[in-house]
């Protein structure tokens, strides 16, 4: 029997790459980004803090861009950024670590014409 | 000259009959930002399709022995609530996701309650595969339970009705007689079922009719029914007839 992912990722790609051009990047992530500030039903006991710390996105294994995230950042995080895209195209890879340690990735192919 | 004249009036009142029937039955969507639009209808914005996504593996790996593909159940998604047949919910209402639980403790051993994240993505998977299908509650057909069925809607159509909470407000009050006025920073929808479970952004989570109702509830500040209650059901009954023949417009994203 499956289960259910309690961290599900989509990496999406918008438009058509066209190389030496920018192409956006989404990347949704299924997250609580639980702050550690609410309390839970009883009114008592306060919701354990569970938060994204890195992201790093990388471009056929470069890293093209890491971000520090906190409290600040909704559930359920959506990132969008612009990559130029290489001759050739690539591979855009993302992972997340949170600070359970726990980890999630996702790549998409960046195919050109 | 007569004819010409009855003809006029009769495709006249045709067309006001038209323009009443679009004016008074608007979805939620009609009242969302353009922002918030723009967001909901792509999927690689709308947090709803994680949970597309994750319906979709827990169907493939749970419900397809018995049910072959999605689209021999969807029309479920605009028929529910329904009146209760198996031994769990014998005379009593249920809604989507209580038939889900039933199914999926029969299948895996597991019960799970209504707002289990399993329970939502199936729901949301269902509900994302019924859009454009058009909203029809099924009555029971066999007269001794429809007559139960029917008090269950009056039910529904009193609570509608009824002022209640600290704030003394009935439902029809604002979704009814104030329906695009401003409620606090909320433009007031009226309350046409057409797109369940949602994702509310106050939430930062999904919830199904049944948390909705919940919040309405405490939106009003009266005593909030416990999730699952025959109330719950008879109320999301009642709103689910009144959108009768709308079409299904799947998961939404709410504010």
């Amino acid at each position: 029997m499956a289960t259910l992912n309690l961290h599900p990722i989509r990496l999406s790609i918008i438009g058509t790459p066209v190389v030496g051009q920018e192409v956006e990047v989404r990347v949704l992530i299924g997250h609580p980004m639980e702050t550690g500030y609410r309390l839970g039903l009883d009114g008592n006991e306060r919701i354990p803090k569970n938060i994204i710390e890195s992201v790093v996105i990388k471009l056929n294994q470069d890293p093209i861009m890491q971000a520090t995230l906190g409290t600040g950042i909704a559930a359920n995080p959506l990132l969008s950024i612009f990559v130029k895209v290489p001759p050739q195209g690539g591979v855009i890879s993302i992972e997340w670590r949170d600070d359970q340690g726990l980890q999630g990735r996702a790549e998409k192919l960046i195919a050109v014409a | 000259m007569k004819f010409l004249f009855a003809l006029l009036l009769i495709l006249l009142g045709f067309f006001c009959d038209l323009a009443f029937a679009d004016q008074t039955r608007q979805s939620g969507n009609a009242f969302l930002s353009p922002e918030m639009l723009k967001q909901q209808n792509d999927p690689s914005m709308n947090p709803v399709s994680l949970w597309v996504d994750q319906g979709q593996e827990l169907f493939k790996a749970n419900c397809q022995e018995c049910h072959q593909s999605v689209g021999t159940i969807t029309k479920a998604v605009v028929q529910f609530p329904k009146w209760g047949e198996g031994k769990s919910s014998l005379g009593q209402l249920i809604n989507i996701e209580d038939q889900i639980a039933t199914c999926y403790s029969k299948k895996t051993g597991k019960q799970l309650v209504n707002d289990d994240a399993s329970i939502l993505s199936l729901s949301i998977f269902l509900s994302d595969a019924a859009r454009g299908l058009k909203i029809h509650v099924q009555e029971p057909t066999d007269p001794k339970v429809k007559a139960q069925w029917q008090n269950q809607m009056n039910l529904g159509a009193q609570i509608y009705t009824q002022r209640q909470g600290r704030l003394n407000l009935s439902c029809t009050q604002c979704h009814d007689q104030r329906i695009g006025k401003n409620l606090r920073s909320e433009i007031i929808s009226p309350a046409y079922v057409t797109g369940f479970p949602i994702y509310r952004q106050s939430w930062q989570a999904i919830g199904s009719v049944d948390r909705r109702l919940r919040a309405c509830y405490s939106g009003v500040q009266a005593t909030v029914p416990a999730s699952a209650s025959s109330e719950l059901r008879a109320l999301e009954l009642f709103l689910k007839k009144r959108s009768e023949g709308m079409l299904w417009e799947g998961p939404s994203l709410r504010r």
